[in-house]
């Protein structure tokens, strides 16, 4: 797979595939519907807090000094790979059953949604198998497809919005506390900047990461903006489907099927961007002879996925309460590995504590919000525990070396 | 690559075959059908659909109860016995 050939586009395409993943779009619609103005507000202000975080980030890594207590990189880089596999296969199981759905329900309603959800899978395992060079493009390819129908429901609701439900029914404050969305919502947009970050010769420039918080930020307000034009706020924050709502309120059956096609190819690009990020943190753990060379060929990673992803399908696992709990465990550990990163790489500063408070303060939040089974809980800990050691172990090199004269 | 691929297949048919065989016989009824049986009489419609399957789906009957598949026993004694009962999952 010849991912040092990708273009400039590549990185930016490959963070904000995640973010464009459907799961964003029902998390944003409640949140809106749950925070009226005050949501765009929050979203602004997320958009601007990790735009500056992202710069900081990549000034601290630039300075090569401040990399000397990574004596043991590949711990790091075995946390990242765990963090985006355990992602990888709990996350597009759940996404590519929702894609199934939607196209069931929205084009061809005869066809098997599971039928479905295993052809975007075999299609996703057959590009990076048959076509590994063209990841990158196709990546651009879907990106530009999930856009393109979402940007003409965004022009057409902002610029024909009916009149009924004008500016004086949405409220300025938030009417309730928006819940779990409030903290997750903004979080992902960090992920979206570190797959960004990840490809190899992007790490020492902040533009891609930067790009992708701006670019997506402003989607997500657009978006968000539509949402509470067109549709009830009460509609918007008990929906489990808000992003459906508000299309069909925009144009109607034409509206569903621009929506289809954007959850559809947002699940393309969420699923492939996984894969990749995956298959770049396997890369560079055989850089290192962590792994064995043979891990790195294009298709072993995602026939380890896709076969593991297919199984979970067919046993129901998307059917399960358990799975949107798997996906916030994995995601929370990516969050905690990210910062215990970056927590090393920043200089202590005023910014940089404030920074790693909230983001603390968000991830505390959520495990504290998430009620979850003992199965779900032991897995939480599971993969928590997965990122925490390395963390752990690295915490105390850096000590022992500033005790050393 | 080759034998990558034939082992992607391979286990891929035998995920779906396993999957398959979990489905027992049952009677299917048409959408219309059940809007006949709604219009003649009051009929019990149980919403079988978890997760993501309930939460992702853009169509629910009005006034379709939710009925875990895994709660059966719980559920099975609360049904009246002289109405029609006709449970979705799709």
């Amino acid at each position: 797979m010849s991912h040092k050939r990708l273009s400039s586009l590549a990185p930016l395409a490959l963070g904000i595939g995640i973010l464009v993943s459907p799961d964003n779009w029902v998390l944003l619609g409640n949140f809106m519907g749950q925070a009226g103005w005050a949501g765009l507000g929050i979203l602004a202000a997320v958009m601007v807090f990790y735009a500056s975080f992202a710069l900081l980030l990549c000034r601290s890594y630039r300075q090569e000094t401040d990399l000397t207590f990574l004596k043991r990189p590949e711990i790091w880089e075995f946390a990242t790979f765990i963090n985006r596999a355990a992602l990888a296969l709990f996350l597009s199981t759940g996404i590519l059953v929702s894609a199934g759905f939607v196209f069931n329900e929205v084009f061809v309603y005869w066809f098997p949604n599971f039928g479905f959800a295993y052809l975007l899978l075999i299609l996703i395992f057959g590009i990076h198998c048959f076509l590994p060079r063209a990841v990158p493009l196709i990546q651009v390819a879907f990106i530009g497809l999930t856009l393109a129908p979402l940007l003409l429901l965004i022009f057409t609701g902002i610029a024909f919005s009916p009149p009924d439900t004008g500016m004086q029914a949405i409220p300025l404050l938030p009417k309730s506390f928006p819940g779990i969305s409030i903290i997750f919502l903004p979080l992902i947009l960090w992920i979206g900047f570190d797959l960004s970050w990840s490809i190899k010769g992007h790490h020492k420039t902040s533009t891609p990461g930067v790009v992708v918080i701006i670019t997506a930020g402003f989607i997500f307000i657009l978006w968000g903006l539509t949402s509470i034009f067109n549709t009830s706020l009460d509609s918007l924050s008990a929906s489990g489907v808000p992003h459906m709502k508000t299309a069909r309120l925009i144009l109607g059956q034409t509206g569903r099927y621009l929506m289809g096609a954007t959850l559809i190819f947002g699940t393309l690009s969420a699923v492939n961007a996984l894969f990749t990020g995956c298959w770049l943190a396997a890369e560079a753990l055989c850089d290192r002879k962590v792994l064995p060379p043979w891990v790195r060929r294009p298709v072993f990673i995602p026939l380890v996925l896709a076969l593991i992803i297919s199984m979970m399908m067919g046993f129901g696992m998307a059917g399960s309460d358990n799975i949107d709990t798997m996906i916030q465990s994995a995601l929370l550990a990516w969050l905690i590995a990210l910062t215990a990163r970056s927590a090393f790489m920043i200089k202590p500063s005023i910014f940089s504590v404030l920074i790693h408070s909230t983001l603390l303060f968000g991830i505390i939040s959520l495990i504290l919000k998430s009620g979850s089974p003992a199965l779900s809980t032991l897995c939480i800990f599971a993969i928590l525990g997965a990122s925490f050691i390395p963390g752990m172990v690295l915490t105390h090199r850096r000590m022992a070396k500033r005790r050393s004269p | 690559m080759k034998k990558y691929i034939v082992v992607f297949i391979s286990f891929f048919v035998l995920v779906l075959l396993a999957a398959v065989s979990n489905a027992a016989q049952v009677s299917v009824i048409s959408k219309e059908t059940l809007k006949s049986w709604m219009d003649e009489g009051p009929v019990v419609v149980l919403d079988a659909r978890q997760g993501r399957d309930w939460k992702s789906s853009e169509f629910k009957i009005k006034g379709a109860k939710r009925a875990a598949p895994k709660n059966f026993s719980t559920w099975k004694n609360e049904l009246p016995k002289d109405k029609k009962i006709v449970i979705y999952c799709a």
